[in-house]
């Protein structure tokens, strides 16, 4: 499957990707996007099958990236991977159809426990 | 009962261990260390409320900035060490260090206490007077040494308010 990373942090996307195959989760195409309107845009050319994102971006954030996918009518998963994991952050992403979210410093059994249900082996 | 607090924790030194651990993917190793001496490259992360209150404070020299940044990107361990000859960080372990003080917000968001954030990172500039007497005080402070594997030791000072 392919798997778009959205982080302006450039660190922090080889991060989570690294994360995804320690967590068993090896042989899918990551494509990567540096903010909110890079990613939206990489939905309609890359079509990912999954969608993992940071929170506060520059150009549009995270979760105003969220809104206008499912504006847009589209159900692809998506997953927040993000420093702050209040328990008002968590239910804003529950709410605007987040699959969870999952806060920095993450482990390879957090990202097993949230996208097992998503993601093949 | 209200159980909040006003103020943020100090954090416990196991936490701030587990969470730089965690986060660049290397063995790090605590000890005690003394406050990061004053310099104009040191780098200075202020934290602040909700409420735009500053709470907490973190400050690593300019070599311990460059080694957590180069840990967390995998930076080639040589060119962390030509940014410290050269007493300027480069803008990816700049970034990277801000993402590293950026996560370590997390070590103050305890249950009861304040929510923060990462407000401002100072990277050699000047900081505020307020922000520079919070670095300074005496009170409730960590000072520790982060020996980082394969990157070396990251001098790092938590003053709290």
């Amino acid at each position: 499957m392919k798997i778009l990373v959205a982080d302006d942090s450039k660190a922090m996307r080889m991060i989570v990707t690294r994360t995804l195959r320690q967590a068993g989760f090896s042989g899918h195409d990551v494509v990567e996007a540096e903010n909110g309107k890079e990613a939206l845009s990489m939905v309609s050319s890359e079509s990912p099958d999954l969608i993992l994102s940071d929170w506060n971006m520059p150009e549009m954030t995270g979760i105003e990236f969220l809104k206008a996918l499912r504006a847009s009518g589209s159900a692809i998963p998506f997953c927040f991977v993000t420093s702050e994991g209040s328990d008002e952050m968590r239910a804003q992403a529950e709410k605007a159809g987040a699959l969870g979210l999952i806060a920095k410093p993450f482990t390879p059994e957090m990202f097993a426990d949230m996208l097992s249900p998503v993601v093949p082996a | 009962m209200n159980t909040m607090v006003e103020q943020s924790p100090l954090p416990s030194r196991h936490a701030v261990r587990t969470l730089v651990e965690d986060l660049i993917g290397r063995d790090v190793d605590l000890q005690d260390g003394f406050p990061v001496p004053a310099k104009t490259t040191n780098v200075v992360a202020v934290y602040v409320t909700d409420k735009l209150a500053t709470s907490a404070v973190a400050v690593v020299d300019l070599e311990g900035a460059a080694r957590l940044g180069g840990a967390l990107g995998m930076v080639p361990r040589a060119g962390v060490e030509d940014s410290i000859a050269e007493r300027s960080l480069t803008k990816v372990l700049q970034d990277n260090c801000y993402e590293v003080l950026n996560v370590l917000a997390a070590a103050f968001n305890l249950p009861g206490a304040p929510h923060v954030r990462l407000y401002q990172m100072y990277d050699g500039a000047a900081v505020p007077n307020d922000v520079a007497r919070l670095v300074g005080a005496a009170g409730q402070r960590m000072d520790v040494v982060l020996r980082i594997s394969g990157y070396g030791d990251v001098a790092l000072s938590v003053i709290v308010r």
